[in-house]
């Protein structure tokens, strides 16, 4: 199988088939880091499909010495998220009724106490756990996806790490 | 440096591997265009800007009263200009 990079380069020499095989390796993960960090699935699987149809039009900025195609998608999907997510709540200020109801895709009752505990974690925290944890990323990508220094990335894993540990101390004390 | 601090924390672990993702399928074969999505976002339900008033009896009969009294006022103020 070709890695990431491979198909890249080969997107970037022109081969359009190479484009479609990076979007069968990487949707995955990434509508997975969104639905974890939003929990809405119409909302993550629209920013998956904006990130692959920005990656198109961006496919030659890509430069594999800077880091990892996984890296450089994710840090597509992450600003889109971020900015969808600000561009909202100015709408909910300025008109409140005008905006849907989010339907959250967890079920009150499926709801595991991990999920209500990652949603609980302030934004900044969330994004560093669930890259770190869920998709092994190392400091430096996670610092390049979120466009923060490496040494905040660590102090704000401290941090969520604390945090989540406390939230979820019942079920803990549980097992 | 990351795999260090999980190593600690396998309690915490085991919480956070429960947490899985299901894949919509539609997001292999499904590609949305940007129309489709718009008309999504006005057909989806949004919240009634009125729900506080018609949840209660008070907040109910007074939004009945106001076109009532709204008429009124504008008829009020049609006759006075005419008086003039």
């Amino acid at each position: 199988m070709m890695t990431n990079e491979d198909l890249m380069l080969a997107y970037q020499m022109g081969d359009v088939e190479a484009f479609t095989k990076l979007y069968n390796q990487l949707y995955k993960p990434l509508y997975s880091f969104l639905f974890r960090y939003t929990g809405e699935e119409q909302l993550s699987i629209d920013i998956v499909q904006d990130t692959f149809e920005q990656l198109q039009k961006k496919h030659l900025d890509f430069d594999a010495q800077k880091g990892t195609v996984k890296s450089y998608i994710f840090q597509i999907g992450y600003r889109l998220l971020i900015n969808k997510l600000n561009r909202r709540k100015k709408w909910r200020s300025f008109f409140p009724f005008l905006v849907p109801i989010q339907t959250t895709s967890f079920s009150t009752e499926d709801k595991l106490a991990v999920q209500q505990a990652i949603a609980k974690l302030p934004e900044k925290q969330r994004g560093v756990i669930l890259l770190a944890y869920y998709h092994d990323l190392q400091q430096d990508d996670i610092a390049k996806i979120l466009a923060i220094p490496v040494g905040t990335v660590k102090s704000r894993l401290h941090q969520a790490l604390k945090r989540l540990k406390e939230e979820l101390k019942e079920d803990f004390h549980a097992e | 440096m990351l795999n260090k601090e999980w190593e600690k924390e396998e309690k915490l672990q085991r919480q956070l591997d429960q947490f899985e993702v299901q894949i919509p399928e539609k997001l292999a074969t499904h590609k949305k265009s940007r129309w489709d999505r718009f008309i999504t976002y006005l057909g989806s339900p949004a919240k009634d800007p009125l729900e506080e008033w018609s949840s209660t009896t008070t907040g109910y009969a007074a939004l009945r009263i106001m076109p009532l009294a709204c008429g009124l006022v504008l008829a009020i103020m049609q006759w006075l200009s005419i008086g003039r």
